[in-house]
């Protein structure tokens, strides 16, 4: 529940709480040009609502990944 | 609170700004692009021939006059920088034009980091003014475009021209990205600089194959590469003949024309043969060679009954009429002829005079190396040679295509006006005109196509020597290795081909211009050469000389005030043939006595230095004016001495270097390198021709009397990365050009901007250091942002017998603790709808982004299971396994998703995943970008090399508690075998150990000096003092104890401190074994190649090995049992092995018997199909056989097989 409150920022989304729980987690996107947060909706064309870049690069989650450490 | 996080942020800067040295090194590149763009392509414009139309007939001219003579002349040409195509492609006057192009939002802009991440093409449309103008109507300008032409990285048409290293970054480039290259398809792609003949220079010499060209050719000929300020370039070739005369020869079109001497001299200048015949021989008559030959050469025009200038314009317009682009029908045969002579003759020279004077200047060249007065000069000596650089090509091949443009235009229009049908009001429509230029095939494509692919396809071949390889992909593997791609000079591909060696050599003349050090060894061998670090390709005039022009005036003046007698256009008057010809990029300016010459060139070269502006005249000579002064070396004497004496000295060999003149050069495309003037002090600028009769010291001790000249630093013969060797000038010479091969191969920096870039592999190593030990060039080309290897603790020691044959022993301790470490980056796109040819507009749509599709609860279950996040993208830092998705799409035909799995063997993690739009933001074309990581720590049998060509592999690691160790409780990271010295003879290894044993002790960095000379010329001495006083043995010895039994080994141990790379190499991309895997389906052979999981090749040779050894079971196991191992049968009778088959019928007949006996019946009765029987024998063959049996069969060859019992 904490994950899904907070983004990297360490601030509260608020469109995430309002989402429907049965919608699954949207991807959060960083846009190349401007650097600001990005998520894509349904049927949403890749281009940044700030700068209207085009390439987006997917961010790095706070999901822990499991590593081997041997 | 909403804090705004940007990106750019982050970066910091050091106070040190990148070193100019540095960010020139591709300086060329951009300046001839600037060049190209600036200054030539208003001159091709004005170049360039309109496209004429002249109305069909005179009855359709009665009839509608709107179809009178048109005329299509391009007026301006305007490129703007890479923008976004949003902009409707209407008619877009100039005006408009110009506002938009300069006035575009910073959105709209397109990076060149954009390009290279979403595989575009950087470039940036090209608008040509076209004035129309109709019979004797006012011009009426429209502005077209002509598509987009790519653009050169950081010249004036980018976005990044004069941008500072922050700015840069904030672009998401390196900050030391230095442009001079071309992004194709997110490629890099780089005009590789290559050699051509100096242009505007006559250059005599022989070539066997001549004799072959026609009767009375001889091997003699004179060449001038002649090139217009446009860049246009025509060869002329003047032959000798051996009855004395003198032809021309040129190629024009791929197409090649002869023309006699006497044609051109005439059709040139309205005089008499008398007057010509004066004017060549300049009352030289003492050697009646010259004189007799002349005489030949002016009975031509008794031959071919020509006898005034019209004749011969008229003979010329005749014979090039039917070859001739751009000429008019109504045109006369006499207007042809100067057209010729205008557009292809000499066409670096305007005036009739000039061509005279040059085609005479040749013929005099011609005649004294005929005569032996003068040697020959060397094609493939610099002196003769300039560089033909990437914005000089981009812009003569641009002439040319913009030139078809129009002629296809034409053409076009020409059909139209024949169409009765057609309405001939529409050629006064503006849009009529657009539409003839879009039916063409757009020149951007045309100059996309010429970069991406290297192939130069061509009408004329823009007078070049090859029509493939001109461009390479800038291969950013590590610093070294891209910047030297900028600086490396190709010979051609022509040469490549070439038996002979001589080419490939080395030549005194190269010194300064050419690195004799860095050129690689084996196929391109001295063809493919380095500039060196001082050397400066000329891409942008300097001063304006070649212009007719104030200043070429003014340098005239200045050039008769100093002792020159001025050429006139009057032919009576003849200046003595002992007065050496001045001549100014091909132009004869005027003449000088041999006496003044000397006095003459000082002066120039003074002011040439001095750079004075007291005076008009003063400041017409350019800075990097060349001033070749030939001397005659054995000045032909005075008429007093007969010629008897003259022969004599002739014959014993007595013969000038050179043809004697001053050739003075101010055009672009030439090397020139600064020296140190010693007469008049201060930096000149010298170039190759002149450089071979100056007498330059290279050091101090050097200098003589006669000396005028003194190299900045001898360092300056070296390239850049030549120079970056410490202690070069110790080591054997070719341990130095591997090492220059090497430090392009090592793993090292590439760039700081990864996660922007997405090149197909880059190589990255975690733990560079700046070397202890480095030289000058290596802090001035700030190499240490970009480092490339480690400074590791080398012992030279035989220990364990792991160091055997260039076997490296690395420490484990030193390995756990990072050393060698790097890793791998490929990146690739994965588009969600592949563009199939010709697809249905359905295929294109099947697939959509996963996250775009409502799908089952399991659905997502399954998604989750699989690591793939809802966008159907792997989290980042996955690591991703041989067959574990990569990427989900949901398939809209199946309505369910699709699954596609990382193909590779090596396991690999995300490094970045990149979601990219289309231009048109259809939400049905995302492309996924991937950046994947290997790791690729040392494992045993990577490469790795010193400084000093001394390369090795990793043969174990060794535990750091059995390495040997020294006194202080040191021990190495590094073991290598000493016998990895006697032979190679790379003292300046051993040097740098003791070096950087001294430096690390010490804690500084050693910079040091090639070709410095430390205190009693003892490097040696200089570091072993240091040694000693930091309390170590003077040799770099030490004593040292075996880890293994602990007790002191019997001679002390050199160790010390070098910087090692780590080589691409690697075993994991190379190593390649199988014990089964797939088959071809053809052959049923293995297949090959290490990407299929292929086996390695036993070929004819490793055949004959076990053939030797009467290995046969080996041989039969290798070729036949572990191959395409089958079994078939063969017809007794009649050998074949295709007739052959079992019949299901006769098995059946045959089961009533007993079971042992159907076995046996089974391999017997196989029935032969031709035969009509069953005499069939099962057989082991190899499958390719069957396969050969049946193709020779296709062919109507049988092939028969004998049985014999086996012995």
């Amino acid at each position: 529940m904490d994950n899904t409150k907070m983004n990297d920022n360490g601030l509260i989304d608020i469109n995430e709480e309002d989402m429907d729980s049965r919608e699954k987690p949207k991807v959060t996107y960083i846009c190349g040009g401007c650097g600001k947060d990005n998520k894509l909706d349904k049927d949403s064309v890749i281009r940044c609502t700030h700068c209207g870049h085009r390439i987006f690069y997917k961010k790095r989650e706070r999901k822990l990944l499991q590593y081997e450490a041997r | 609170m909403q804090k705004e996080r940007k990106v750019n942020d982050k970066v910091r800067f050091t106070e040190k700004t990148l070193s100019t040295q540095l960010m020139n090194a591709a300086k060329h590149h951009i300046e001839s692009f600037d060049y190209a763009m600036q200054v030539c392509l208003p001159r091709i414009c004005s170049q360039l021939l309109a496209a004429e139309i002249s109305a069909p007939t005179e009855a359709e001219l009665a009839r509608n006059k709107n179809a009178a003579n048109t005329q299509y002349p391009f007026k301006k040409m305007l490129i703007w920088k890479p923008a976004r195509q949003d902009q409707s492609s209407g008619l877009i006057t100039y005006s408009q034009g110009s506002a938009s192009g300069k006035g575009s939002q910073d959105g709209d802009k397109v990076y060149p980091s954009e390009c290279r991440l979403r595989s575009l093409t950087y470039a940036a449309p090209l608008y040509a003014t076209i004035a129309r103008k109709i019979d004797n109507e006012p011009e009426e300008k429209v502005t077209v475009p002509l598509g987009d032409v790519p653009v050169m990285v950081r010249s004036e048409n980018c976005h990044l021209h004069a941008l500072t290293e922050q700015e840069l970054v904030k672009r998401h480039e390196d900050m030391a990205e230095l442009g001079g290259y071309f992004i194709i398809n997110g490629n890099e792609r780089i005009v590789r600089m290559l050699i051509m003949t100096k242009r505007n220079y006559p250059v005599a010499f022989s070539r066997p194959t001549f004799i072959n060209r026609g009767k009375l050719f001889t091997p003699f000929a004179v060449q001038m590469r002649c090139v217009r300020d446009d860049l246009f370039a025509q060869t002329l070739t003047l032959h000798y003949l051996s009855d004395g005369n003198c032809s021309m020869r040129l190629i024009y079109q791929k197409q090649e024309f002869l023309i006699p001497a006497y044609v051109i001299l005439k059709a040139l200048v309205d005089v008499t043969d008398v007057q010509i015949y004066n004017k060549l021989v300049k009352g030289y008559f003492k050697n009646r060679q010259i004189g007799d030959r002349v005489e030949v050469l002016l009975q031509d025009g008794n031959k071919l009954s020509l006898y005034s200038q019209n004749q011969c314009l008229a003979y010329l317009g005749s014979r090039f009429r039917m070859a001739l682009v751009g000429v008019q029908s109504d045109m006369s045969d006499v207007d042809v002829g100067n057209f010729f002579i205008q557009r292809h003759l000499f066409v670096h020279t305007q005036s009739y005079k000039d061509k005279f004077n040059t085609l005479c200047i040749m013929i005099e060249k011609l005649y004294a190396v005929v005569a032996q007065e003068c040697e020959l000069d060397n094609l493939d000596s610099p002196s003769n040679q300039e560089v033909l650089l990437s914005g000089h090509l981009y812009a003569s091949l641009l002439a040319e295509k913009l030139q078809d443009l129009l002629l296809g235009a034409k053409a076009k229009i020409v059909r139209d006006l024949r169409n009765p049908n057609f309405d001939r009001l529409q050629i006064r429509n503006p849009l009529y005109m657009k539409k003839m230029i879009d039916s063409q095939v757009s020149v951007g494509k045309k100059m996309e196509h010429f970069l991406a692919t290297g192939n130069l396809i061509s009408r004329t071949n823009l007078d070049l020597m090859q029509t493939a390889g001109y461009t390479i992909v800038a291969d950013k593997l590590n610093n070294h290795r891209y910047l030297s791609h900028f600086r490396s000079i190709h010979r051609g591909q022509y040469f490549a081909e070439m038996k002979t060696t001589t080419v490939r050599k080395l030549l005194p003349e190269a010194w300064g211009f050419l690195c004799p050090v860095h050129t690689p060894d084996g196929g391109p061998c001295g063809l493919l050469n380095h500039i060196t670090s001082s050397c400066i390709p000329l891409a942008k005039e300097d001063g304006e000389l070649c212009r007719h022009g104030e200043k070429l005036k003014n340098f005239k003046a200045l050039l008769a005030q100093l002792g020159m007698n001025p050429v006139s256009s009057d032919f009576g008057l003849i200046y003595p043939n002992k007065y050496l010809p001045i001549m100014l990029d091909g132009v004869l300016l005027g003449c000088v006595d041999p006496q003044i010459a000397p006095e003459l060139v000082r002066s120039l070269r003074a002011l040439k230095i001095q750079q004075l502006n007291t005076s008009a005249l003063y400041e017409s000579v350019p800075k990097t004016l060349e001033v070749a002064f030939l001397p005659p070396t054995f000045p032909p004497e005075d008429d007093t001495t007969n010629g008897e004496q003259e022969v004599q000295s002739n014959q014993k060999g007595h013969k000038n270097k050179f043809f004697p003149g001053i050739f003075m050069t101010s055009s672009v495309a030439r090397f020139v390198r600064p020296v140190q003037n010693l007469e008049v002090g201060g930096v000149e600028w010298i170039g190759p021709l002149e450089q071979v009769n100056l007498s330059i010291a290279c050091l101090e001790e050097d200098i003589r009397t006669d000396t005028t000249h003194q190299e900045i630093d001898p360092i300056n013969v070296l390239s850049m990365i030549a120079s970056t060797i410490p202690f070069a000038d110790y080591n054997q010479s070719p341990r130095n050009m591997y090492q220059c091969q090497m430090a392009k191969q090592t793993m090292g920096t590439p760039y700081h901007n990864h996660p922007y870039r997405m090149d197909n592999k880059v190589y990255r190593i975690l733990f560079p250091q700046e070397p202890l030990v480095r030289t000058e060039n290596y802090n001035n080309y700030d190499f240490r942002q970009y480092p490339s290897g480690t400074n590791a603790v080398v012992a030279v020691i035989s220990y364990t017998g792991y160091d055997m044959e260039d076997a490296m022993i690395i420490n484990k301790s030193a390995y756990e603790r990072g050393f060698g470490h790097g890793c791998v980056y490929k990146s690739y796109i994965k588009e969600l709808n592949e563009q199939v040819m010709g697809g249905s507009s359905s295929s294109k749509s099947r697939y959509r982004m996963i996250n775009q599709n409502k799908y089952r609860e399991d659905a997502r279950i399954d998604l989750a299971e699989k690591n793939i996040d809802s966008d159907g993208t792997p989290q980042i830092g996955l690591k991703l396994t041989h067959g574990s998705p990569e990427l989900c799409v949901y398939d809209t035909v199946l309505g369910k998703p699709k699954y596609m799995s990382f193909k590779d063997n090596e396991p690999a993690r995300v490094e970045n995943v990149r979601l990219m739009g289309d231009e048109k933001g259809s939400a049905n074309n995302v492309n996924y970008g991937y950046t994947i990581r290997y790791s690729r720590n040392p494992v045993i049998g990577d490469k790795f090399s010193s400084r000093h060509g001394q390369k090795g592999v990793l043969s174990v690691l060794w535990p750091q508690e059995d390495m040997p160790f020294t006194e202080s409780g040191i021990s190495p990271d590094i073991i290598i075998n000493p016998h990895a010295f006697p032979s190679r003879m790379t003292i300046g290894m051993l040097i740098e150990s003791i070096a950087g044993k001294s430096g690390s002790n010490s804690g500084q960095f050693k910079t040091v000096k090639t070709f410095e000379k430390y205190e009693d010329d003892d490097v040696v001495q200089y570091f072993g003092q240091e040694l000693l006083k930091q309390g170590y043995n003077y040799y770099g010895t030490e004593t040292m104890y075996s880890g293994i039994f602990g007790d002191q080994m019997k001679v002390d141990i050199f160790l010390g401190v070098v910087y090692y790379q780590r080589l691409r190499h690697m075993v994991s991309d190379k190593s390649q074994a199988r014990a089964t895997g797939p088959y071809d389906v053809l052959t049923h052979q293995p297949v090959k190649g290490r990407k299929k999981q292929g086996g390695i090749r036993f070929g004819e040779m490793e055949r004959d090995s076990l053939l030797a050894h009467g290995a046969s079971f080996c041989l039969n196991d290798r070729l036949m049992k572990c191959s395409d191992y089958s079994e078939g049968y063969v017809c007794k009778k009649c050998g074949s092995i295709i007739s052959c088959y079992l019949n299901r019928e006769i098995l059946k007949n045959q089961s009533s018997v007993g079971a042992n006996q159907q076995k046996y019946a089974v391999n017997e009765r196989v029935y032969c199909r031709v035969c009509d029987d069953y005499d069939c024998r099962k057989v082991q063959i190899p499958y390719v056989l069957r396969y050969l049996t049946n193709e020779l069969a296709a062919m109507n060859i049988k092939l028969q097989f004998h049985l014999e019992p086996a012995v």
